[in-house]
């Protein structure tokens, strides 16, 4: 039997029209012509598109979970996820579909050093803004103010009634008179942050510092001073150069500026925590550090680690300490901790009747990693309060009288049956990562025996949509892209 | 056209597109690592395997016509089998690559000399 040339020949045609149906519908779907790409994912472990949450110490097994949910369950923090790219997208908006128990904040960010393994955190969900409080928007600045509070509270309020969340206020424009020098015989370990106000238009600060060599390889301090995020002045002072274990000698590193403005200025000094401060020399009459204060050791340099007495305007504070010898009871006002153990947590708040004015933090044997939702001076005279706290797990800003809360955290809405749809929004590396990684914060959820339960992930990737300029560009980053893997 | 010339000829086709749309996946798989896995899952191995199986099961024919019309007729598959040699040495990075090319030479190569047997 003879087949028809036409019947041969659009016959012919069919397994070819149906892999080019298939490449364009897998074309349109990977390129939309929106530039938004969207993926709903339950937790169930099968995506491609998101990597569950690790380490399994901390969160269980995707699947179904005991509490009758399928998702995972996570039990301590931080833990980490990633998410494959489908492409050349330059923001990424991230939905957890989640519940808590017995976690009043979270915290999300992507990983955006990942040498130094430093996460660009956010906002993802605090329950005491979930009931009484308004969110406004007032001249650019977005927040929460408390119910029968005017909007403008949060522009407007006093920095002792507001709180910041990822948010930055602007600073007040205060100039002191200078008083003379001062020293500050200190054991801080590590990065540290100063915020000081200038005295007569200058600045000066002499910071000793010593690397004790107890890890291999050539150290460097780097100073930055900063105004309202402006970068100002930056020096680095290489410490290294030891060829034995031995600490390093002290060396001094003088921040003297002259002609600034009326501000709150910050000096920043990034090292690692094998760098020790061991004195500071200033002029300044105000000047805090903070919300980290990481008191050293005074090993390989005196005989003793000295008691520190600081004070601060700080009401939650987190310690913690890395050797036996910081096994202590530390005194924040009249409340006090016990630290019985090394590498744990242990908050210590105000009582409920200090939580005005500043109040002492006494840490008998130094050595001890402080935490503040506040700042810290070494005299009650140099304190003062830059910015305005920080909302941290332990904040209770109705009892303590707060007003407003400037952040970008919006609202979340919630299911009928009861979920609550957390979303973040990152800007996306422009580097070719593949796989940006991602953190997860429940700020002492272990110490409260806490959890979270997710259940979905929603993933929408945005980038601009496709036009004919569009085309190109897309068609440019993709290649790049590819050319990067290979 | 017999019955029996189309049908060989009509799985030529279908093995001829399947060959050509799953090297063009071993391609972008290679060069968006997860892009294709992420939609076909293992389907696309299946989908290799059958281009492959129908190629054999029907192949070209190299007697009598010779030259550039039966290379072009195995070419589907030398793509495929290249772009699949491509993509399963990307684990060795540019030097996976520069092996894959070595090997897209020999399939050029074979499918060279089936094309012109008595060169």
């Amino acid at each position: 039997m003879n087949i028809p040339r036409p019947v041969v020949w659009i016959l012919f045609a069919l397994p070819w029209l149906g892999v080019c149906a298939l490449g364009f519908y897998l074309a349109v779907t990977h390129v939309p012509l929106s530039g938004v790409r969207m993926f709903d994912i339950p937790l169930d472990g099968q995506s491609p598109w998101f990597d569950a949450f690790l380490p399994g110490q901390r969160a269980t097994e995707p699947g179904p979970q005991p509490e009758g949910f399928t998702g995972q369950r996570i039990t301590a923090d931080p833990v980490y996820a990633g998410v494959r790219l489908p492409g050349a997208y330059d923001r990424l908006a991230m939905t957890l579909e989640a519940q808590t128990v017995k976690q009043p904040l979270l915290e999300i960010g992507i990983l955006r050093d990942a040498k130094k393994f430093q996460f660009e955190m956010q906002p993802l969900y605090s329950s005491v803004l979930s009931y009484g409080w308004r969110e406004v928007e007032v001249d650019g600045i977005h927040g929460f103010v408390r119910d029968q509070t005017p909007d403008d509270a949060i522009v407007n309020a006093d920095p002792d009634k507001m709180l910041v969340w990822y948010a930055t206020s602007t600073a007040p424009q205060w100039m002191d008179h200078p008083v003379s020098e001062q020293t500050v015989s200190v054991s801080l370990r590590g990065s540290l942050d100063i915020s000081a106000i200038p005295t007569d238009g200058a600045l000066m600060f002499r910071i000793a510092v010593q690397d004790m060599n107890r890890t291999r390889g050539k150290n460097t301090v780097a100073f930055q001073v900063t105004k309202d995020d402006k970068m100002l002045w930056t020096q680095a002072l290489g410490v290294g150069g030891s060829m034995d274990e031995l600490p390093n000698r002290v060396a001094e590193e003088t921040i003297r500026l002259t002609d600034l403005t009326p501000g709150v200025y910050k000096l920043s000094v990034i090292a690692d925590d094998d760098i020790f401060i061991r004195s500071i020399k200033t002029t300044a009459r105000h000047w805090v550090v903070g919300p980290r204060l990481y008191l050293g050791d005074n090993v390989g340099y005196s005989t003793t680690t000295p008691s520190v007495i600081a004070w601060t305007n700080s009401r939650h504070t987190v310690v913690e300490t890395f050797h036996n010898e910081g096994a202590q009871t530390v005194t924040l006002g009249s409340a006090n901790v016990q630290v019985e153990k090394t590498h744990q947590s242990y908050i210590l708040d105000r009582n409920a009747n200090q939580m005005d004015g500043a109040r002492e933090l006494h840490v008998p044997k130094g050595d001890l990693r402080v935490i503040g939702d506040g700042y810290f001076a070494f005299s009650p005279d140099a304190l003062f309060l830059p910015q305005p706290r920080r909302l941290t797990d332990a904040s209770d800003p109705v009892r303590e009288g707060i007003i407003a809360i400037r952040t970008p955290y919006h609202q979340p809405e919630t299911t009928t049956d009861g979920w609550v749809r957390m979303s973040a929004t990152f800007d996306l590396p422009t580097d070719s990562l593949d796989a940006p990684k991602f953190s997860l914060s429940a700020p002492g959820m272990a110490l409260r025996s806490g959890s979270v339960y997710v259940r979905r992930v929603g993933l929408t990737y945005i980038r601009p949509p496709l036009g004919w300029n569009e085309w190109w560009k897309y068609i440019r980053r993709e290649g790049a892209a590819a050319w990067h893997r290979l | 056209m017999t019955l029996t010339d189309f049908s060989s000829a009509w799985i030529r086709q279908c093995a001829s597109a399947l060959a050509w749309f799953s090297g063009i996946a071993c391609v972008v798989e290679r060069l968006s690592p997860g892009l294709v896995t992420a939609d076909f899952g293992r389907w696309i191995y299946l989908i290799i395997f059958f281009a492959v199986l129908l190629t054999f099961v029907s192949p070209p024919p190299a007697n009598p016509r010779r030259g550039w019309k039966v290379f072009a007729s195995w070419l589907p598959i030398g793509f495929l089998l290249a772009s699949f040699l491509w993509l399963v040495t990307s684990e060795g990075g540019r030097a996976g690559t520069v092996l894959s090319f070595a090997g897209s030479v020999l399939i050029l190569g074979f499918l060279a000399a089936i094309a012109w047997p008595n060169d």
